[in-house]
């Protein structure tokens, strides 16, 4: 279980996260709503400490040390390296992770989650030569193949149009139920916090944040058209969020 | 194919419009292409193998370490940022030096033989590298060290994944300008203490007003840059094959 405890982080004299609170444990999803400039990237960029935080992040009961535990971090262009290819930037992840070369075994599994997201006959070409949902389903390989113990997508989904979008996030819900872990989206599509969350942190604008349950009965679902409930919470969501920014 | 017709015809349009000079000026000091080129097979008698020899020997060593000098700099100015306010200022204090102007003071330092030479190809293209390499790391998205830095990555692998790959395109290109600088650099310095040396050559055959050799030197001179251009474009091609 991931567990946040007093967060705040500050850039000089400014505060811009304060007394966020909250978990969030194996089989679920967080995911962080709030208009640009809440704090949403300095939050998960302060998790995966490439920020200075004060407060408490522990995982499993330990302060977060990338020695020993596994975070997958997808930035938001994905941070695929252009002069590798989308072959080498998957096996990059979990060569650097075990500080050495990978096994045949290793190299088949990896195979294996890449014909699963549908990226297996891409394996030889750059990403500057990929499309952009293509480049979100490497990403996406390069995270879940070194099985991590804290997944983080910032903002994974946004750049992509909405059909590829759907696809996408089936993908990644396929492959999440297959290996659950904890992990934490941000957002700012309050659709996709929806369809993806089990939990919702909405950030407002003095800096603090409210946790909720994501009210939406089908969530984690691939197919949530028919639900009546699903306008209901996005115009929940969508109120809550207007509140925390006009108070 | 095209690139080859295409150096065809530019070797075509010098030589019609050196030809066309030549015969309109009708000096001895400007002689026609096809005389020049009737000395070529001679020069290998005058020894310019060795002359060739000693000034690829000082372009390797001076670009070499220019480019060691320049990638490690270069990277330190921009990761190292209290340093990089420190060097900086430095960088655009020195480049614009003409470093010629320098030859007599690193010759008083460093004698006439091979090392002032070569310091002086260093002194030269150090600070076209730097601001080369500077400029290239400057440019690499934050997203590609934070990915690999949460994986817990070691300086070595954020230098060999990340900072070598973006920044050699920068070196490459640096290189190019520095090999035409290098030449200009060599017929300076080795006009002094100095009996071989394809600058030497060239100036020695001036002297003696042994103007088709000089000018047979100086189209050997092309074909070597031209040689080194195209190995400097084979590198650069390769290193970027993941843009183009």
């Amino acid at each position: 279980m991931l567990k946040v405890r007093n967060l705040e982080v500050s850039y000089g004299n400014k505060i811009v996260l304060k007394d966020i609170n909250f978990s969030v444990s194996s089989n679920e999803i967080l995911a962080i709503i709030g208009p640009s400039g809440a704090g949403k990237t300095t939050l998960i960029k302060s998790i995966v400490k490439l920020i200075p935080f004060h407060g408490e992040i522990e995982l499993n009961n330990h302060e977060i040390d990338l020695g020993i535990t596994t975070v997958s971090f997808v930035p938001q262009n994905y941070g695929l390296l252009p002069w590798k290819t989308v072959e080498q930037n998957i096996y990059l992840a979990s060569r650097i992770k075990k500080h050495s070369r990978l096994s045949k075994h290793q190299k088949e599994k990896i195979h294996e989650l890449m014909r699963e997201l549908k990226i297996d006959k891409l394996s030889k070409k750059f990403p500057n030569f990929i499309s952009g949902g293509q480049a979100q389903r490497v990403a996406l390989a390069r995270s879940l193949s070194i099985s991590p113990d804290l997944l983080i997508f910032d903002e994974a989904f946004s750049a992509l149009d909405p059909v590829v979008k759907k696809t996408a996030e089936r993908l990644f819900l396929n492959q999440w139920r297959k290996n659950p872990t904890i992990t934490i989206m941000v957002t700012h599509n309050l659709d996709e916090a929806l369809k993806l969350s089990t939990k919702i942190l909405v950030l407002k604008n003095n800096g603090t944040g409210i946790i909720m349950e994501n009210p939406l009965i089908n969530k984690l679902s691939d197919d949530y058209s028919d639900d009546k409930n699903y306008f209901d919470c996005l115009s929940f969501l969508q109120k809550e969020v207007d509140d925390t920014w006009e108070n | 194919m095209g690139k080859l017709k295409n150096t065809v015809y530019s070797f075509l349009v010098i030589n019609l419009v050196w030809e066309l000079i030549a015969k309109v000026l009708n000096l001895s000091v400007l002689p026609t292409p096809v005389v020049v080129y009737k000395e070529i097979p001679g020069l290998l008698k005058l020894g310019i193998a060795f002359h060739i020899y000693a000034s690829l020997y000082r372009i390797f060593w001076g670009l070499g370490i220019s480019s060691l000098i320049g990638i490690v700099v270069g990277i330190l100015i921009v990761r190292v940022p209290k340093l990089g306010s420190l060097l900086n200022p430095i960088v655009y204090f020195v480049y614009p030096i003409p470093k010629v102007a320098l030859l007599p003071i690193v010759m008083l330092l460093f004698g006439l033989g091979e090392t002032s030479k070569i310091i002086m190809l260093i002194i030269a293209v150090s600070f076209q590298v730097i601001v080369s390499v500077r400029d290239q790391v400057n440019q690499i998205p934050e997203d590609y060290y934070q990915t690999l830095k949460v994986l817990n990555a070691n300086s070595l692998e954020i230098f060999f994944n990340v900072i070598w790959p973006a920044s050699l395109p920068g070196v490459l290109s640096a290189l190019r300008i520095a090999l035409g600088t290098s030449f200009a650099i060599l017929f300076f310095t080795e006009e002094y203490g100095s009996e071989l040396g394809i600058g030497y050559f060239i100036f020695d055959q001036w002297q003696k007003m042994n103007y088709p050799v000089m000018y047979a030197g100086i189209v050997v001179v092309s074909i070597i840059a031209y040689v080194l251009f195209e190995i400097i474009n084979v590198l650069d091609a390769y290193s970027t094959r993941w843009n183009s």
